[in-house]
C-alpha cells in the first residue's frame, strides 16, 4: 500500500470504482443508497405536496394502480388526506439522520469501551463490563422515557437516547474479539517486535474488527429505525408535524385492514434502505480483507474468461 | 577479555496462578519453570528440548520478558533485564527477537510482506515509512530466499515454509544479538524443515548471532545446536555439547528420550531396546519433594524421593542432575 507513490492514488481510486461496478449486487446497492440519499435530501424540490398538507376530501385514497386511485396521489393518501409519496420523501430525512448518527455514536462509544476493556483486561475489564451488564439489564424504554422526560422530545434527544441504549452490544462484541485477537501469534509478534500499544491496537487489532462490526452495525441500524418508530408511536420521539418512516408505519397500523399502503410504502422504504446498505457493506467487507478480495478477483477473471470462450 | 554471554539465566523460576485466591483459600500456583540456569555465548546455538508441558516455551517467553519471572535473574549481554519495563524494554526488543511456531498465524493477514518485514524498522524509528525501507526489506527477503516479487503480496499467497522465512526476515530486520526460535519448524513438512534449519544456520554464520532453539524433535536440534539442554517438568536435567548428549547421555530421562528416536537402519533399529518410562508424569501443581523424574524412573532410590539432585559437572561442559549416574 505504502509502496506506491502518491501519484498512483488517483488511479487506485478509479480502479476501486471499477471493482465496485464489476460486483453487480454491490453496484446496485451503492446506486440505491445514492438514489435514496439524493431523493430524501432534495425532497422539498421533488415531493408533489407538502407532507403536512391535509386534504380531507381525498382521505385514504388508494395508490394509482388500484380502483379509485389517481395520478394526483401516486402512492395514495392517509387518514387525513396527506400524500404518502411526499411523506416518504420527507420522512427519509429524519429516519436516515437518526439511524446514521445513532449507529455512528453508539459504534464509537462501544468500540472505545470494548477496546479498553479487552486490551487492558483485569480490573478495567471487570468494571466496564459490569457497567455494560447494568445498562443491558435496565429496560431501555424506561431509560428513554426518563431522558426524554428530563430534556424533552426532539430529534437530538432521540439520537442521544438511542445511542445511550444501544452501545453495549458493540462493546461486548469488540471486547470478546479483542481478547481473542490478543492471543493470536501475530499480535504477540507485533508486541515482541516492539510496537507501542497504540500501533498494536490500530494496525493489528482494529482492522480485524471491521467485518463483524459492519455486519452488526447494519443489523443495529434496522433496530434503531424500528426503535425510533416505537418511541415516536408512544409520542416521545419525533413530534408531528415532523415525520419519519417509523412514525408513519406506526400510525398507519390502525388502518392496516382498510389502507395497507400506509404501512407498506414506508415499510418498503426501510427495507430497501437496509437491503442496499447490506449489499454495499458486504462488498466493503470483502474489499477490506486481502484474501477474500483476491479470491473475488480470481472468480471474476475466471467468469470473464469463460464468457470469452463461449462467445 | 572475554565477551559476556549473550544471554545468561540464573535460577529462573516462573509460576502461574492456576486458581485465583479468595478470602478463605490462598491462590494455587503451578511452577512451570523451576530454577533453570544456563548461558548462551555469542554466536552459539543452545537447543532446548523437552516434552510438551516441560516448560521450554515458558523459558523462551520469560527470556523475551513476555511472562514475568517469579524468581531468578536474566542477563542480556551482561546487563540485568529481569525487571526491565516500559521504554527500555521496548528498546531491548530490538536486540532480541522471537520466531514463532505457527507460520500460518504469526503474520498479520491484512499486511503486505513488505509492511510485515519493515514493521520492526518502523517501530524502532530506523525508517520513517515502508517505502524508505524498501531496499532493506528486499535485501532481507533475498537473504531468507524469498522470491523478488514477494514484498507486495499478502501472507496467504505463500506456503508454510515461505511464511516462516518471512517470520525469520522480520526477526532479522533489526540485526538482533539473540533470536529465540520457539519450535520454528515443528509446523512444517520434513523437507521444508531442513531448508529452514539450514537457513537459520547460514544466517548465524553470516551475522554471528545466538539462538535459543526450542524444539521437541531431537534430530532437528542435533543438526543445529552447539549445546543441548534437556528439560523435564520445569527443570533442566542435563546440558551437554551436542555430541556428548548423543554419545554419553547421563540422565535416565535423556536416555529414555534418545531411545525414542528411530535410527534409519532396520538392522540396528531391531536390536535396540526401547526404554519405556514407567508410571505417571509428575503433577506440576503439586510436585513431590526430590527429583521430578522419580515417578517414572526405573532407578529411583529413597534419596531421589527426598532431595532434588543438583546439576553437577560430569565432564567438560557436561552437567546432569541425577543421584545415581
Amino acid at each position: 500500500m505504502t509502496d506506491q507513490g502518491i501519484s498512483q492514488t488517483g488511479r487506485r481510486r478509479t480502479s476501486l470504482f471499477r471493482e465496485l461496478l464489476s460486483d453487480t449486487p454491490a453496484a446496485i446497492g451503492a446506486a440505491l443508497i445514492v438514489l435514496i440519499v439524493v431523493l430524501t435530501l432534495f425532497a422539498p424540490l421533488i415531493a408533489p405536496f407538502d407532507p403536512a398538507d391535509q386534504n380531507l376530501t381525498a382521505r385514504l385514497a388508494p395508490p394509482v394502480w388500484i380502483d379509485g386511485g389517481s395520478w394526483q396521489h401516486v402512492l395514495g393518501t392517509d387518514s387525513l388526506g396527506r400524500d404518502v409519496l411526499s411523506r416518504i420523501l420527507h420522512g427519509g430525512q429524519v429516519t436516515l439522520l437518526i439511524g446514521l448518527c445513532t449507529t455512528v455514536i453508539a459504534l464509537a462509544i462501544g468500540v472505545v469501551i470494548g477496546l479498553w476493556a479487552g486490551y487492558c483486561g483485569g480490573r478495567a475489564d471487570s468494571i466496564l463490563m459490569r457497567i455494560v451488564d447494568i445498562q443491558v439489564s435496565f429496560p431501555g424504554i424506561l431509560l428513554i422515557l426518563l431522558i426524554v422526560g428530563v430534556i424533552g422530545p426532539g430529534m437530538m434527544t432521540m439520537i442521544i437516547v438511542l445511542s445511550v441504549t444501544n452501545w453495549m452490544v458493540y462493546a461486548r462484541l469488540v471486547r470478546s474479539t479483542v481478547m481473542s485477537l490478543r492471543q493470536t501469534p501475530y499480535v504477540e509478534a507485533a508486541e515482541l517486535v516492539g510496537c507501542r500499544p497504540a500501533r498494536v491496537i490500530f494496525v493489528h487489532i482494529l482492522p480485524n474488527l471491521i467485518p463483524p462490526l459492519l455486519t452488526l452495525s447494519i443489523l443495529e441500524f434496522t433496530n434503531i429505525v424500528l426503535a425510533e418508530a416505537a418511541v415516536s408511536f408512544l409520542g416521545f420521539g419525533v413530534q408531528p408535524p415532523a415525520i419519519s418512516w417509523g412514525l408513519d408505519v406506526a400510525t398507519g397500523r390502525d388502518y392496516l385492514f382498510i389502507a395497507w399502503w400506509l404501512v407498506a410504502f414506508p415499510g418498503i422504504a426501510i427495507a430497501l434502505t437496509v437491503l442496499s446498505v447490506n449489499l454495499f457493506a458486504n462488498w466493503v467487507r470483502v474489499t477490506t480483507d486481502p484474501q477474500e478480495r483476491e479470491r473475488r478477483f480470481a472468480r471474476d477473471l475466471a467468469a470473464r474468461q469463460r464468457r470469452g470462450l463461449s462467445s | 577479555m572475554t565477551l559476556p554471554p549473550t544471554l545468561s539465566v540464573e535460577n529462573l523460576t516462573v509460576s502461574y496462578p492456576v486458581r485465583a485466591g479468595t478470602f478463605w483459600r490462598p491462590p494455587t500456583f503451578l511452577t512451570a519453570v523451576d530454577e533453570v540456569t544456563f548461558a548462551i555465548a555469542p554466536g552459539e546455538t543452545l537447543g532446548l528440548v523437552g516434552e510438551s508441558g516441560s516448560g521450554k516455551t515458558t523459558v523462551g517467553r520469560a527470556v523475551m520478558r513476555r511472562v514475568n519471572t517469579s524468581a531468578g535473574r536474566i542477563f542480556f549481554r551482561g546487563e540485568e533485564i529481569t525487571q526491565m519495563e516500559g521504554e527500555p524494554l521496548r528498546k531491548l526488543r530490538a536486540r532480541m527477537q522471537l520466531v514463532l511456531q505457527d507460520p500460518y498465524t504469526s503474520l498479520n493477514p491484512r499486511m503486505r510482506i513488505a509492511d510485515i518485514v519493515a514493521e520492526p524498522l518502523l517501530v524502532h524509528g530506523r525508517v520513517k515509512n515502508t517505502s524508505e525501507a524498501r531496499d532493506h526489506v528486499r535485501a532481507l527477503l533475498d537473504l531468507v530466499g524469498m522470491p523478488a516479487d514477494a514484498h507486495l503480496r499478502y501472507p496467504h499467497s505463500f506456503s508454510g515454509g515461505q511464511r516462516q522465512r518471512v517470520g525469520i526476515a522480520r526477526a532479522l530486520a533489526l540485526e538482533p544479538d539473540l533470536i529465540v526460535a520457539d519450535e520454528p519448524v515443528s509446523a512444517l513438512d520434513v523437507s521444508v524443515q531442513a531448508q529452514v534449519v539450514n537457513l537459520l544456520q547460514d544466517i548465524q554464520q553470516r551475522m554471528g548471532l545466538s539462538y535459543l532453539f526450542i524444539a521437541h524433535d531431537l534430530s532437528v536440534v542435533r543438526h543445529i545446536s552447539h549445546r543441548i539442554a534437556i528439560m523435564y517438568a520445569g527443570r533442566i536435567v542435563e546440558i551437554a555439547p551436542r555430541e556428548r548428549v548423543f554419545a554419553a547421555p547421563v540422565h535416565p530421562y535423556t536416555k529414555t528420550l534418545l531411545s525414542a528416536v528411530p535410527i534409519p537402519d532396520p538392522k540396528i533399529q531391531r536390536t535396540r531396546k526401547r526404554l519405556i518410562p514407567l508410571g505417571e508424569p509428575v503433577d506440576l501443581a503439586n510436585p513431590p519433594p526430590g527429583c521430578r523424574f522419580q515417578t517414572r524412573c526405573a532407578f529411583a532410590t529413597d534419596q531421589c524421593r527426598v532431595t532434588s539432585p543438583p546439576l553437577l559437572e560430569r565432564s567438560k561442559g557436561h552437567v546432569a542432575a541425577c543421584w545415581n549416574f
